[in-house]
């Protein structure tokens, strides 16, 4: 095997082997293991076929060796429990990845959830040529026999799992995460675990990358050898990484997986008749090193015995890879796949060579026309025809140069001819300088970065991925339809009708009428069914629509993605169940039943449940949930959401199908878990004011249905008269004041009253705004009290010193704006109501509450409201219902055409006098029109339906 | 040991030089004095596959490729740009290319903001002009000229301090390789020899002040030099540097790896914390380069041999904190917190070296205040 084209390897071998060793003694020891090692795998019985990942040499020599020896049982270094998908690999586009996938772990470490191995197959794999070698011949058997996936996670470090780490400074696309966090398998590694080691090596030839080195002394030298050479030379190399540049424990790791494919492949020899030199081992030049194995070899009968598996159970499948995914998990660096793509297919055009491929799976060889059969090629014959490579390589790099020039130029660079050639006389000469026959790509990359690099354009990507690009680029593999799940066929099959099948490689934006179309529908609710499901990527992205509780669309427009980084994930989504809803179910009820679920998470879901479902059952199931956590609830802290929530439920169901049993549980539920908490969180410190306003907002404008569902005002009267005894702080007590004006313990003058007391107290002025904010939060739930609202904002604005008020204007502000669908709606109303319309007006107005108050205070049954706004000696202060009346009543015609509209008679009876106020809930409509005509079609109602009232009044009488 | 304060490579390393020459068999562009695989022998020393008699030491750590990239260039029709940070070692790769390739490093023009056209080309002996009248005899040729003459590198230290017009100039050079001299009437034109070449270096914090014409970046291949952050060669070019300049006061000191792991990890940490600072005031002017870790590390050897019991972690801490301290009062506020941040919290988890180092920090920064 000596020759003068493998001499740099043996250099670099025997320099590695003398840098770790004393002295002569034990380089010569070195050595002489090697060669015995080299010796044992050449003479092993079962013939061992070492290989590289990746690595076109290996194919190549892979697909002649098969060709010569036509072996009918084929032994892989692979994990057995993946054999059963290889059947299915012939409907993919390479590359994609095997992969097994666990969500519910048995024996494993919690955290480690969920499990997912995946095993990257490319077509110039010597594997997949292996692969499709067996398949395509019945009689040939294939028979994976490395530890299953279970075992690799058995044999982890409990501390150190081998997680694939993530690079900060790698700029990714998102084909690069195809793989997500799955633990990656490759069969053939050959970088050194032993840092020293490799340092070395790298140092020697003057590299940083180990693929360039491989390239340079294994690929380079060995593709054209003949087949021998080649497995003796990966033999050594094997030998030497094995013994020398492997870390104590990743030689445990491999040695205990030999052991571990050994006893398998006994087993399978020992139940076929196959003789052992019909079959071939093919593994990682590691793995040929028999290093303290027992079971090593067919001639010895030591068996591993094998643990049982650990009860997980495993989900198997595919899903779509590339070549930015495969160098991001294996830590390759960029574009070294492609580049070893673009040998492969270099090497089968110059050696006629015909490799195998299943029916669909990559690209059909479509340039060899005639298949000849496979040259056996000596080191001679190789370096005889170099002169006809070195024109081929000249073509090419010449190719390269001017393809990246017009690419950097596309691309914004400043690139001219000029710097094609000085790109290919710098790659020339950066060959020599590195001892190379002929610029390799390495070369190549390094000459255009220095030639072309000054700066790279903002957005567009640099020399060197423009390079990578152009030597191959990234290839994304697309999973075949029959090889999906049944969750994806059915994607497939449901999406057919907006022409989206398993073949479909680009993005596809459809336009969905549903009025000429209503067929669509139920795609519609597919594709919205998959945005929640997968948030965040582009399977499927509405670019006109949206989802809402009861909103009926008539267009959408959507962005549907199903292939590459988006197949991949729909291909999880397929470990969780058969079909999209029952995934949906199932994440439905993970968040409403998980150990940290919320009576918001609840809530959430039965939105989401309306929303996408359809279930009726699980609808009502989640709400149910959603009202036992509810009673568990400590604190305020989610009051705002889940008032918003349930606001919205409500609502929803009233104007649908009436409100369900669960619902209204919910709201008499929170009524009275509300109000038994409201003495605790106006006292409480941790309870903000806008948690505390959530509540009452809650309670106060669903008064209506929790009493009808049993529920005692009293409750609440007693818990707010209880709170008026903890509660402390001014913004509680401003909004206390408010629900005790609500609840009748208090009217609008003894509001007042207390408010101008803080602001008439020397000490306690500039606690005002304070008291202010917190009054002004229970217009969330209360909007009758803005007048005051208003007036108390006039007076702190007139009254407050500079000191005060300055610095509470920007906090006013910035409590105000979140609540602009509330509370602002309503305030601003009433300023536009009570400040002039315009300028012209302003010198003369005056303010309404520019006048002292009445110093009497009022009679405890006085009425609160429209009447009690007028300050005494005001003069006529406007009454809004009045005067809204008023108005009203002198232009009908707005109304009656309203009538008309709602099907209701315009008719306009006398006005009556309006009673006191409102008896209960007077701030659930409050706004509700105050007309005469209103409150008399009010009293007919009720005239026509006594039953109501008699039942209340009996009740009361109770 | 020369006479010099500082010899340039090609005298320091004469011997070497020469011995390099005398085994050197390959082929040698224009007229090189060595071949390129040789250059790079002497800038990156000498590996065992190399098959040479002696051990040639390595002299500027970084990138092989990066060193490949820059004599692939100078043997190329186009001028080099080494670009970098502070500190990265472009003018010293710089000095040892042209030291290594033409036998002479001296050929250099120093850019600054008041650099002009003559600097680049020629300029003129007012008295002999005056007395002769102009001619080659009493013009005075640039170190470009010189080089370009003498079929040598010319070098062009932090090229975009220049304004863009005077930056041009070597527009002409690079492309037609002659020097036009429109002043006389006969033998005006000044051709370069064989063997000509520029390397200029610019600082990557420049960028944006004087950018390069579009014109004159095409006559240019850039090599982009990047900051080590690898602590093991980090900590190789610092005990090589640090040996190197101490070299110059006569003596020879050990620096104990214990603290040169100490100034290490500090530096890491002050890097990492300059990436995580939101605004200029909260991160440190300096660019955290390995030059200036030399510098640290050699001003607190002086420091601790002729004031103290050689190098101590407090001398290093206060080294340390005057080399990096250059805005007050903004450095000494990002300094303080991270030593008592980081440095502080290194001190009471791991102990040794680190106790004194933040003392010795301490006590600097109170002379700051």
């Amino acid at each position: 095997m000596a020759d003068d084209a493998l001499d740099p390897l043996l250099d670099q071998l025997k320099a590695a082997a003398e840098a770790f060793s004393d002295d002569d003694e034990g380089v010569a020891k070195i050595l002489a293991t090697m060669a015995a090692d080299v010796q044992r795998a050449r003479s092993s019985i079962l013939p061992i076929f070492p290989v590289i990942h990746h690595s076109p040499a290996s194919a190549v020599h892979m697909v002649r060796y098969l060709r010569e020896r036509a072996p009918r049982l084929v032994f892989i270094e692979l994990c057995e429990d993946l054999r059963g998908l290889v059947g299915l690999l012939q409907n993919c586009t390479l590359p994609v990845a095997l992969q097994a996938f666990a969500g519910e772990i048995q024996g494993f470490p919690l955290e480690w959830s969920p499990l997912s191995v995946v095993a990257p197959i490319t077509e110039f794999s010597a594997e997949y040529q292996a692969i499709a070698y067996a398949l395509q011949d019945p009689e040939v058997e294939l028979i994976f026999v490395d530890r299953s996936v279970d075992h690799v996670f058995q044999w982890s470090d409990r501390d150190d799992p081998e997680l694939p780490e993530d690079d900060p400074d790698e700029e990714e696309d998102e084909e690069d995460r195809l793989h997500g966090a799955a633990v990656g398998i490759q069969i053939g590694d050959v970088v050194p675990t032993f840092a020293d080691f490799r340092d070395f090596l790298l140092q020697n030839a003057r590299m940083s990358r180990f693929e360039e080195w491989v390239d340079l002394y294994i690929e380079e030298p060995t593709i054209g050898a003949n087949t021998a050479t080649y497995r003796e030379i990966l033999f050594l190399v094997g030998s030497l990484f094995r013994r020398l540049g492997s870390t104590a424990h990743s030689r445990e790791a491999i040695r205990r997986r030999d052991r571990y494919m050994w006893t398998r492949i006994k087993e399978a020899m020992a139940e076929r008749e196959v003789p052992p030199e019909r079959a071939v081992f093919i593994c990682g030049a590691a793995h040929t090193v028999d290093d303290d194995c027992p079971e090593f070899g067919l001639e010895s009968d030591a068996r591993l015995e094998i643990s049982a598996p650990s009860g997980t159970r495993w989900l198997y499948g595919f899903i779509p890879s590339s070549y930015g995914a495969i160098e991001h998990q294996f830590g390759h660096a960029r574009g070294t796949v492609a580049l070893a793509e673009t040998r492969w297919r270099k090497a089968l055009e110059t050696w006629n060579l015909q490799p195998f491929t299943l029916k669909g799976a990559g690209k059909a060889p479509g340039r060899i026309k005639k298949a000849k059969p496979p040259v056996q090629l000596s080191l001679e014959m190789v370096l005889s025809q170099a002169p006809h490579l070195a024109d081929a390589d000249a073509e090419e790099l010449l190719g390269w140069c001017i393809g990246i020039v017009a690419s950097a130029r596309k691309n914004r660079y400043l690139a001219s001819t000029a710097d094609a050639i000085a790109i290919y006389e710098t790659s020339i000469l950066l060959a020599r300088i590195r001892s190379r026959r002929r610029p390799s790509p390495h070369d190549f990359i390094d000459a255009a970065e220095a030639c072309l690099e000054k700066g790279r354009p903002p957005g567009r990507r640099d020399v060197r991925q423009l390079c990578s690009k152009m030597l191959g680029g990234d290839r994304v593999g697309q999973v075949g339809y029959a090889s999906s799940p049944p969750l994806v066929q059915d994607i497939y099959d449901r999406l057919a009708i907006l022409r989206i099948t398993a073949k479909t490689r680009k993005n596809t934006r459809v336009l969905l009428d549903f009025s000429s179309e209503p067929e669509k529908r139920e795609a519609s609710k597919l594709l919205w069914r998959l945005n929640w499901l997968i948030p965040g990527s582009q399977v499927a992205h509405p670019i006109m629509g949206e989802l809402k509780l009861g909103m009926s669309p008539r267009q959408e427009s959507w962005d549907v993605k199903l292939h590459g980084a988006a197949q991949a994930a729909v291909m999880q989504l397929s470990f969780e169940g058969v079909t999209v809803e029952q995934v949906l179910e199932r994440r439905l009820s993970e968040s409403a039943f998980g150990a940290d679920a919320r009576t918001v998470t609840a809530l959430h879901a039965v939105e989401v449940s309306l929303m996408l479902l359809d279930s009726p059952r699980m609808t009502a199931t989640l709400g149910r949930r959603s009202v036992a956590l509810l009673t568990h609830e400590i604190g305020a802290k989610d009051a705002p959401e889940i008032f918003d929530r349930i606001q919205r439920l409500v609502h929803h169901y009233r104007a649908t199908t009436g409100t369900p049993e669960w619902l209204s549980d919910f709201v008499a539920t929170g009524y009275q878990h509300y109000s038994t908490q409201m003495p605790e969180g106006f006292g409480d410190r941790g309870t903000s004011p806008e948690e505390l306003a959530a509540t009452l907002s809650f309670v106060f404008t669903l008064e209506s249905l929790a009493l009808t569902m049993g529920c005692s005002r009293s409750q609440l009267v007693i818990a707010i008269e209880h709170a008026s005894t903890t509660a402390a702080e001014p913004e509680k007590l401003g909004l206390l004041w408010a629900a005790e004006w609500l609840v009748q313990l208090k009217d609008e003058d003894a509001v007042r009253r207390s408010f101008f007391q803080i602001l008439d107290h020397p000490l306690g002025r500039s606690a005002f705004p304070r008291y202010l904010s917190g009054f002004l939060q229970a217009l969330g739930f209360a909007p009758r009290i803005a007048p005051l609202g208003v007036e108390l904002l006039g007076r702190a604005f007139g009254e407050l010193p500079d000191a005060v008020l300055l610095p509470w204007i920007p906090s006013l502000l910035s409590e105000l704006r979140p609540r602009i669908h509330d509370v602002l709606p309503t305030l601003f109303t009433e300023v536009a109501r009570t400040l002039p319309p315009d300028l012209s007006q302003l010198d003369t107005w005056e303010a309404p509450w520019a006048h002292p108050i009445p110093t009497a205070a009022p009679g405890p049954d006085e009425p609160g409201g429209a009447e009690g706004v007028s300050p005494a000696g005001a003069g006529p202060a406007p009454q809004p219902a009045q005067a809204a009346a008023a108005l009203l009543a002198a232009q009908p015609a707005t109304l009656d055409s309203l009538a008309v509209l709602l099907g209701v008679p315009a008719s306009w009876p006398e006005p009556s006098r309006a009673p006191g106020g409102p008896a209960v809930g007077g701030a659930v409509a409050p706004s509700a029109p105050t007309t005469g005509g209103g409150r008399g079609a009010a009293a007919a109602l009720l005239a026509a339906h006594p039953a109501t009232l008699q039942a209340v009044c009996a009740l009361l009488a109770g | 040991m020369s006479e010099q304060l500082r010899a340039p490579a090609e005298l320091k390393y004469a011997e070497e030089l020469e011995w390099l020459a005398s085994v050197d068999d390959g082929d040698k562009p224009f007229t090189w004095q060595l071949s390129p695989k040789m250059v790079r022998i002497f800038v990156l020393g000498s590996r065992s596959r190399d098959g040479l008699e002696r051990e040639i030491p390595q002299k500027w750590y970084g990138h092989p490729s990066l060193v490949e990239k820059a004599i692939v260039t100078l043997a190329s029709d186009r001028g080099l740009l080494l670009i970098g940070d502070p500190g990265t070692g472009k003018s010293w790769l710089a000095e040892l290319l042209a030291a290594a390739i033409c036998g002479r490093s001296t050929h250099v023009v120093q850019g600054t903001a008041g650099t002009t056209e003559d600097h680049i080309k020629y300029a003129w002996n007012v008295a002999e002009v005056i007395g002769k009248g102009q001619s080659r005899e009493s013009m005075i040729p640039s170190p470009i000229m010189t080089a370009m003459l003498a079929g040598e590198l010319g070098r062009f230290e932090e090229l975009t301090r220049c304004t863009s017009d005077v930056q041009d100039a070597l527009i002409s050079i690079l492309s037609e390789k002659y020097i036009m001299i429109p002043e006389l009437d006969g033998d005006n034109v000044a051709f370069a020899n064989p063997g000509f070449n520029i390397i200029a270096t610019a600082n990557s914090r420049d960028r944006g002040v004087n950018d390069l014409s579009s014109a004159l970046k095409r006559r240019f291949n850039f090599v982009q030099i990047p900051i080590v952050t690898n602590k093991r060669a980090e900590k190789q070019i610092i005990e090589f540097r640090v040996k190197d300049l101490l070299a110059r006061n006569q003596f020879d000191v050990e620096i104990p790896p214990a603290l040169l792991d100490v100034l290490l990890q500090t530096f890491a940490d002050l890097r990492v914390a300059s990436a995580n600072a939101n605004s200029d005031d909260e991160r440190l002017e300096s660019a955290l380069s390995t030059a200036e870790q030399i510098g640290v590390v050699e001003d607190a050897i002086l420091h601790g041999q002729f004031f103290g019991e050689g190098l101590s972690p407090e001398f290093l801490a206060t080294s340390l904190v005057g080399t990096l301290v250059r805005r007050i009062p903004e450095d000494v506020s990002v300094m303080n917190k991270f030593w008592h941040a980081v440095v502080a919290k290194r001190a009471k988890e791991e102990g040794g070296d680190w106790v004194g180092f933040l003392k010795g920090g301490k006590a600097a920064m109170e002379l700051h205040r």
